[in-house]
């Protein structure tokens, strides 16, 4: 008997050590974890959501040297990069790397755009594709949105949630525009149910199943300020706004006597970290603030010019990294789900205005 | 491995046979019924264990059993014996996983792709199984078993959780999303059928009394086959031992 038993216990034990000698298995992951320009010295993370990467240059590069600047890339661990970061390559235009996993299975494709002036594609005319099928959405170049967040949502059971910011061809000048489209989302904790479009200039962050439903945290605003004898003065833009019919409070309870209002601002300010939605407009580190509260009525049928002046809390500072960044929103209290089914934000040819720091 | 559970199937019928006695009369009754209890432990397993699952803790859970067992003698040292018996099955088991394909439930959303972090996987189930089994018996003391069970669940928990670690939505190249503790639960997931095969040895130990411990090897899936949520197939492997109390 006990031996019958200390042989089916052997037996077992053969099963567990046979089942446990292979060698782990190769990682079927091919990610861009880092991007940097040896020349430019900042290093910038890059979230696995994005398939786009816009490095804004800290310092102001001609365009012989924009030519041959070096990028250093890290990626996944043993997954391989063509073409080879570390030699010098013309960024004068986007350059596409293509990562491909240990195991030989998985590619990733990534857009590079190292961009050199303060303000690029601010009239909306380059955009660049990413995803397919359902999961496609179209970014212009140099801008970020939630949009990869909604292909998130996407992932877990919500597919038919339309991606919120988009191009059209209603342009106020040139070819394209952006359009920002508060969209109904889903029911659950996870899954906010307003998804209010948005366009703003610096990065998403890494998602996590809390932040989904926190939408504050996963926005990343600022990019180098790299302007060093001006200081901005105003911000310009032309909009066109069509206020979705049904307000909605938090809980979702209509409230008939509210409209809908777009967000549309700009934020100056000190140190290299990004602010976030949380802080974008209250945290300490801001220099200045250009927003539009309402001051002019946006008409909903032809574009109307918005011209914000920046209104400085405080001196501008030496000797440490400035950033900025320019943010518009379909629902102005979108980030707490507050607003309007088909609210409709049309936004085109945004612009910096800079003014000498002793004026 | 089948080499090794050869090789263990002869060893014991040879030391048991080294055993042998000859001191009771029973097996010569042509129908012997008897109510059995036992306990007992095992695992659903995948068969091999995948690479992808290291750093291994598995807790078995003190399992029961019941039942009724009837043996029928064809000749003077064999029979066949079948029976109903209800099972208990269960474990616990906390592994790191790495790039594992799985699903997890968060709220009513279903999130599905490559999970690397740790899983924590808890299993209850209660099955009612009906072996056939041919019966050798060597001697007068000793029957060895062997033959298929089928089984069918009367009731099951298959639940857990993945944590502290990162899910890639659809492929190992999709959104990744932070993981810091998701529940899942596929409990109506759970095959309701099993079958497999099944040896076991049973000892006379007086004119009523009896020893028993058998071994169940399932062939199909602890899961549904039309379950994608795990990519291998997990199969029950429990083994029992207990008296037996002869009518």
């Amino acid at each position: 008997m006990n031996r019958f038993f200390l042989f089916v216990a052997i037996a077992g034990l053969g099963l567990v050590v046979a089942s446990c000698s292979k060698e782990k298995p190769g990682n079927m992951e091919a990610d861009i974890l880092t991007f940097s320009i040896r020349e430019d010295g900042r290093t910038i993370s890059v979230a696995a959501a994005d398939n786009i990467i816009n490095y804004y240059l800290s310092n102001h590069f001609e365009d012989t040297l924009m030519q041959v600047l070096t990028p250093e890339i890290t990626i996944s661990e043993n997954a391989t990069i063509t073409p080879q970061p570390g030699t010098p390559m013309d960024f004068r235009q986007p350059v596409t790397f293509t990562v491909t996993s240990q195991d030989g299975q998985w590619h990733r494709t990534y857009t590079v755009n190292v961009l050199n002036t303060l303000l690029s594609n601010a009239d909306f005319e380059q955009w660049k594709g990413s995803g397919s099928g359902n999961n496609f959405f179209e970014t212009p170049t140099g801008w970020s949105s939630a949009n990869a967040g909604v292909r998130m949502i996407h992932g877990i059971g919500y597919p038919n949630v339309q991606f919120p910011t988009y191009k059209t061809d209603d342009a106020f000048s040139g070819n394209h525009a952006v359009v920002m489209h508060t969209r109904q989302g889903g029911q659950s904790s996870i899954v906010p149910r307003l998804i209010a479009g948005n366009l703003f200039l610096g990065y998403l962050s890494n998602v996590t199943m809390q932040t989904l439903a926190e939408p504050l945290r996963l926005t990343k605003f600022g990019i180098p300020y790299t302007e060093t004898t001006r200081i901005p003065d105003s911000l310009v833009g032309y909009l066109k706004y069509i206020p979705g019919l049904e307000y909605s409070d938090p809980d979702g309870n209509l409230c008939p006597d509210s409209t809908d209002r777009c967000s549309f601002y700009a934020v100056f300010f000190e140190g290299s970290e990004p602010l976030d939605g949380t802080n974008s407009q209250s945290s300490d580190r801001i220099i200045a603030l250009a927003k539009y509260n309402n001051q002019m009525p946006i008409s909903s049928t032809q574009y109307t010019r918005i011209a914000l002046p920046f209104v400085y809390r405080k001196a501008v500072p030496q000797g440490v990294p400035l950033q900025y960044t320019i943010i518009a929103s379909s629902s102005h209290r979108g980030d707490y789900f507050e607003g309007a089914a088909d609210s409709q934000l049309f936004l085109d040819k945004v612009d910096i205005k800079l003014r000498n720091i002793d004026k | 491995m089948r080499k090794t559970i050869i090789l263990t199937a002869i060893a014991f019928v040879l030391g048991l046979s080294a055993n042998a006695q000859t001191d009771t009369v029973i097996l010569q009754k042509r129908w012997q019924h008897s109510v059995q209890l036992g306990v007992g432990i095992g695992a659903s397993s995948p068969v091999p264990i995948p690479n992808r699952i290291s750093e291994m803790s598995y807790t078995p859970y003190l399992c029961f059993a019941g039942g009724y067992k009837l043996r029928c003698a064809i000749g003077p040292k064999v029979g066949v014996k079948t029976g109903l018996q209800l099972r208990h099955q269960g474990m616990s088991a906390q592994a790191k996983v790495y790039q594992m394909f799985t699903q997890a439930s968060i709220d009513d959303a279903d999130v599905s792709g490559y999970f690397t972090g740790y899983n924590e996987t808890d299993i209850n189930a209660t099955f009612i199984s009906v072996p056939l089994l041919f019966s050798f018996a060597p001697n007068e003391k000793w029957t060895l078993d062997a033959g298929l069970f089928a089984a069918f669940k009367v009731q099951g928990h298959f639940g857990g959780a993945v944590k502290d670690g990162y899910i890639r939505i659809d492929t190992p190249t999709g959104d990744r999303a932070e993981v810091g503790y998701e529940s899942f639960d596929f409990s109506d997931e759970i095959n309701p059928f099993n079958f497999g095969l099944q040896i076991g040895a049973e000892r006379n130990i007086s004119s009523r009394w009896s020893a028993w411990l058998d071994f169940t090897w399932a062939l199909n899936s602890t899961l549904k086959s039309s379950f994608h949520g795990l990519e291998y197939d997990m199969f029950n492997i429990y083994g029992f031992l207990g008296v037996g109390y002869r009518l």
